[in-house]
């Protein structure tokens, strides 16, 4: 007997902790705290730098990012770094919180479920208790001369006011009970929902994003995209679009996508249009100065050419990135032994051909260190070294940004879904009233349930129409 | 002589004030006749603004939403509108002082103290040329609009309730909270449509929705915290002084996000690609 009592205690003490967890886990008070905890959490985030996954994935980058908030820091800079305050959106605590304001957003609409179904399945009755016409929040009395007339005048009135109806036909009185927009209530289920959705669809992005942050195309160069997708895009030109007065207007990006040699897709994208190809979008970043370099030697062959670091040679045409565009690129000529320095006197900024800046070039043969030719060089001029000949034409790069995010369009959705909840809850009102019908009277009743004010206002205006439409 | 936009602009301020001195005088005597005045001034005042914005689209050749100056007159024309439109809706009368006080308060900027290269008209810099800029600002206006008239609810409900000092003629506290409560609920949808269509363009522009920039944070900030007043409202029963005081700071917030948060990421040394 001992064992079987102590097994029961057991289970309703378990049974007891299962419905307090549940209860916490529903209750409005932890949504609030998780929301003030979340609210002040990200306004934390906002007063320290935060380090990025791109820094962090660096260790270059995240070493000078931490010298960075030494020096600004100093002796703080490490404490406020164990605390976590420079990584407040990607801490364990903050993803914490999410996770159980998901599983509270999921528990209070799971909770609401039973009650949200009984009220739109079940329509108000009709209530003959003549004390509940006198104790209604809103109440009104109109007299009546024709019981049969008065009767269609209010179902006239009523269905205006888009009241769906109940009545009760009894000898001494008519009973009606109308209702409308009962659908209301499944406003807040809708936006609980969108909000578990739109959680989702974070989690699907943070866990399939993938994204190539920058790359650098030059003219005509041909990035393959990877990923699991079998296409490249190639860079066919850049352009700067300009208004009547000068400033920029737009930049633009000629883009092709290649599929097995083949053109699939063309298309200029810009700073707010990327291109879209099997889920993937390439988004324009940014450009700069590029030289393409065609060179023949001195039989007019096709001249080898290859950059410093590349081991790939190439046939008669280099390009050149100038990333950033005061830096230097190096060239070799394998043919000729001789090393090529090139820098930008001044970077490209109009994108007109006369304002390319000038080249600074030194040619450097390979095993000195001394250069054998020092020179300048203008755009599309050509240079005669050693019999070969060099002509450097101006042209750009553009930086694109190659990203797959499929969790977005249901972030996206689940937002305009929370939207379309929001609405319903707040601009639609469910309202009730009941009728009591006699030979010369008329009793109506209403309860103000959510928006006191606003079916005060309603409910007078009701009982203004009915006694038009009655008189 | 050639009609700017700038003039309009200027006479808006003093339209406003006019219309807030009447709805003051309207609460000490004679308040349905100030009240009819003051909304006169309103109307005024909002088409004023209406004109202003239409003829500096015309000048700009673009939708007026591109910098703090235009923004400020977009905001001052939804505060103005939301208020005389929740006026209409809710009957409710005597609110005119204080939600026209904030009204000025935002015409400020634009009639007094843009600075001259703010008010010059500029061609589009190429980041917003897109519809996005439209329906992002355009909602940003119309919530944060909304968010202005609550909050000059809010502040005359606080002050009302101090009480010997609140003179018979102001409206009763639950009017003022319901009129309040009416502009929190246009405002909510608004920002939260701010929050996804800023998403999309950020998607579009830079490959990713949602980067935590300062921006973007302190957005979602303001919008949290009117989740939490309205949470507190419908679940908790709150009413009265503590939401007035919620509604209250969520302006503040609202307006730390437009101006302050340019500064913080200044001062604290944070990147952020909506500062340019």
């Amino acid at each position: 007997v001992r064992e079987v009592s102590t097994s029961a205690a057991a289970g309703t003490e378990g049974r007891y902790l299962v419905r307090r967890a549940w209860r916490i886990i529903c209750s409005i008070k932890t949504t609030v705290v998780l929301l003030t905890a979340i609210t002040l959490l990200s306004l934390l985030g906002t007063v320290f730098p935060q380090l990025t996954s791109e820094v962090h994935a660096d260790p270059d980058t995240y070493g000078q990012w931490l010298a960075a908030a030494e020096a600004r820091y100093g002796g703080l800079s490490q404490p406020l770094h164990g605390l976590g305050l420079f990584n407040v959106y990607s801490s364990s605590l903050f993803i914490l919180l999410l996770a159980v304001l998901f599983l509270n957003g999921l528990a209070c609409t799971a909770n609401r479920l039973h009650s949200i179904w009984r009220a739109l399945a079940t329509s108000p009755r009709p209530v003959k208790d003549e004390n509940f016409y006198a104790r209604a929040t809103c109440h009104a009395s109109l007299r009546v001369s024709s019981r049969e007339e008065a009767r269609h005048a209010m179902a006239a009135v009523l269905s205006r006011h888009r009241y769906r109806l109940t009545s009760e036909e009894q000898k001494e009185a008519t009973y009606v009970a109308g209702h409308k927009n009962r659908f209301s209530r499944t406003g807040t289920l809708i936006t609980h929902s969108a909000l578990i959705l739109l959680t989702l669809g974070a989690v699907w992005s943070v866990r399939s994003r993938w994204t190539e942050p920058a790359v650098i195309l030059g003219p005509g160069q041909v990035f393959d995209i990877g990923h699991g997708h079998h296409f490249q895009v190639r860079h066919d030109g850049f352009e700067i679009e300009r208004y009547e007065q000068g400033p920029v207007k737009d930049y633009l990006s000629h883009l092709t996508v290649l599929r097995n040699g083949s053109v699939a897709l063309a298309k200029t994208i810009r700073v707010n249009d990327p291109l879209s190809y099997e889920g993937v979008a390439i988004h324009l970043s940014a450009a700069g100065p590029a030289v393409r370099v065609l060179g023949w030697d001195a039989d007019g062959q096709l001249l080898s050419m290859q950059t410093s670091g590349d081991q790939q040679v190439s046939e008669g045409l280099l390009i050149l990135n100038f990333d950033p565009p005061q830096g230097e690129q190096s060239m070799h000529l394998p043919s000729m032994e001789v090393d090529l320095d090139l820098s930008l006197i001044e970077p490209v900024t109009t994108g007109s051909a006369d304002e390319m800046p000038f080249l600074a070039l030194e040619a450097v043969p390979v095993g000195q260190t001394e250069p054998s030719v020092v020179t300048r060089v203008r755009p599309g001029e050509t240079l005669l070294l050693s019999g070969a000949s060099l002509q450097f034409l101006p042209d750009y790069y553009t930086v694109v940004q190659v990203v797959s995010d499929p969790g977005f369009p249901l972030v996206i959705l689940a937002g305009l879904l929370g939207v379309a909840g929001l609405s319903i809850s707040f601009f639609f009102h469910p309202s009730r009233v009941w009728l009591k019908l006699m030979e010369s009277e008329l009793l109506v009743a209403g309860p103000a349930e959510r928006n006191k004010i606003a079916f005060e206002e309603h409910f007078t205006r009701l009982v203004s129409d009915l006694r038009n439409e009655i008189q | 002589m050639s009609i700017n936009s700038s003039a309009f602009v200027t006479l808006t301020w003093p339209l406003v004030a006019s219309a807030v001195l009447t709805y003051a005088a309207g609460l000490t005597r004679k308040r349905r006749l100030w009240d009819l005045l003051g909304t006169g001034l309103a109307v005024g005042a909002l088409l004023t603004v209406t004109l202003a914005l239409l003829l500096r689209a015309f000048e700009a050749g673009h939708w007026p939403l591109s910098n703090a100056y235009e923004f400020s007159l977009a905001l001052l024309w939804s505060v103005l509108a939301t208020f005389l439109l929740l006026e209409r809706m809710t009957h409710i009368k005597g609110l005119g002082a204080f939600v026209m006080g904030v009204a000025l308060l935002v015409a400020t900027y634009p009639a007094l103290l843009a600075p001259d290269w703010a008010r010059e008209a500029r061609p589009l810099l190429p980041a917003l040329r897109t519809s996005w800029l439209q329906l992002h600002v355009t909602t940003g206006a119309l919530a944060y609009g909304a968010f202005a008239v609550a909050c000059g609810a809010s502040l005359m409900y606080l002050i009302g309730g101090l009480g010997s000092a609140s003179p018979d003629s102001f409206p009763s506290s639950s009017s003022i909270e319901e009129f309040s409560y009416r502009a929190l609920t246009l405002g909510y949808p608004w920002m939260s449509l701010v929050l996804i269509t800023g998403a999309v363009w950020a998607q579009i522009a830079w490959g990713r929705y949602w980067g935590w920039d300062i921006k973007e944070t302190w957005s979602l900030v303001t919008w949290l915290l009117y989740t939490l007043l309205l949470h507190l409202r419908a679940v908790r029963g709150w009413r009265g002084k503590p939401i007035a005081a919620l509604t209250i700071l969520g302006f503040v917030m609202v307006l730390f996000t437009f101006l302050g948060v340019g500064w913080l990421a200044h001062r604290v040394g944070l990147q952020s690609l909506h500062l340019y």
